[in-house]
């Protein structure tokens, strides 16, 4: 259960860091360009309702 | 109980029932792999972790790319990954966890699909999105009981097959309705978009948290396991079907306020904690609705938002866990309190 003692235990370090720290850089990365397209997304509400309200 | 009726007969209701049993069978299907890896051995909690992170993380990315090409059938393709993953999984002709990173992104696909097709389709409603979802909870146990047996993983080949027809039908119906969801308006618009994504975001971190950290320890047979989870499905789908009838402000609010005693006196009491259990779910749709709200262009980037916060909310209990009871109580009555003043700062007034 307590997963942070069994990672950083020396016998599974070179078995589990690996794979680990790959899965921490794809989440970490999945963050990163799912807030980029949020960000893309609010520009683009905005600029649709300014076309709204001139029209 | 008639409002009740109207609201599960609204139009195009049919794609919640049809993806409530698509994303049952997944569900069925990656919890079956995770209880066959995991069986009793404390060595492999990496395997959940895993699962969760490639399920839950991706499906932002996956929701954006799906509203930008919304002819490129992503369910299908979820599908392939799901049985591909586990037909290896059940011949055991490679590693168990490329065969759980499989399941988990045919998981997320499907996830994004089910997503795109009752938001879409749904008019502005929450019910059909909350259906959909409700289907999760029944697979999870029911996977998880199949794991633990001695079923043959054919079975369950041939029941993720059934599905095929329900997506074909399901993405019919989509593909009947336009493109924007502008009929989704529960957001406070004198908020920022922004802002209001992130708090909606932490309300789904804190359900995600509540949903492992519950403090439950009446929880001891197989029974009462199923009848925890039972009661998670019915909440998320009574959460959306008394939202659409009663208004979104008022349920979001009034049910996060009322599972707080439940909660609280539920550690030993089964049916307290179930009724608590049950209030508390009801908010997933309202979260997601706020969410669609404010990316009404991009109803799937808005889904893969609350499958983050979920990942996010489950993440602390894989490296912690609260012991005592009144410490579990104390995070439960503050995050309760600070979710029912998120809801109703950000939802807008009048719905």
């Amino acid at each position: 259960m307590n997963m942070i003692k069994w990672i950083f235990n020396p016998r599974y370090l070179d078995f589990i860091m690996i794979p680990f720290l790959i899965l921490i850089i794809f989440v970490i990365v999945a963050f990163v360009v799912s807030y980029l397209f949020v960000k893309i997304e609010l520009k683009n509400n905005n600029k649709s309702e300014k076309k709204r309200g001139r029209k | 109980m008639s409002r009740i009726k109207s609201v599960l007969k609204a139009p195009y209701i049919i794609t919640g029932y049809l993806y409530f049993y698509i994303h049952f069978v997944v569900e069925v299907l990656c919890f079956f792999v995770l209880a066959r890896l995991i069986g009793d051995s404390p060595f492999l909690w990496i395997a959940p972790f895993i699962y969760d992170a490639v399920a839950f993380v991706p499906q932002s990315i996956i929701g954006y790319f799906g509203d930008k090409f919304p002819k490129v059938k992503i369910g299908f393709i979820g599908l392939t990954l799901l049985l591909l993953g586990f037909i290896l999984f059940g011949l055991n002709i490679i590693s168990p966890y490329i065969s759980i990173i499989l399941v988990a992104l045919g998981n997320a696909f499907l996830h994004v699909d089910g997503a795109e097709v009752t938001l879409r389709t749904s008019g502005g409603k929450l019910s059909h999105s909350a259906i959909f979802v409700s289907g999760g909870s029944f697979g999870v146990i029911t996977g998880k009981l199949f794991g633990t047996s001695n079923l043959s993983f054919w079975i369950l080949v041939i029941l993720a097959l059934s599905t095929i027809p329900f997506i074909i039908l399901a993405n019919m119906y989509r593909d009947e309705c336009k493109d924007e969801i502008l009929e989704f308006d529960y957001a406070n618009s004198e908020m920022n978009g922004g802002w209001i994504i992130l708090l909606a975001i932490f309300v789904v971190i804190v359900r995600g948290y509540m949903g492992y950290g519950l403090p439950t320890s009446w929880n001891k047979t197989v029974i009462q396991t199923i009848t925890l989870y039972c009661a998670m499905g019915f909440g998320k789908a009574l959460g959306g079907i008394l939202a659409d009838i009663y208004g979104v402000k008022k349920v979001g609010i009034l049910s996060s306020l009322l599972a707080l005693p439940f909660l609280l006196f539920g550690d030993k009491l089964m049916f307290i904690s179930l009724i608590g259990v049950l209030l508390f779910s009801m908010t997933m749709s309202i979260t997601l609705a706020l969410i669609v709200s404010v990316l009404k262009r991009s109803p799937g980037l808005a889904f893969g938002m609350t499958t983050i916060g979920l990942f996010l909310g489950s993440v602390p209990v894989f490296f912690f866990k609260l012991n005592t009871l009144l410490s579990n109580c104390i995070v439960i009555i503050i995050f309760t309190l600070i979710c029912v003043l998120i809801f109703k700062k950000i939802i807008k007034d009048g719905v």
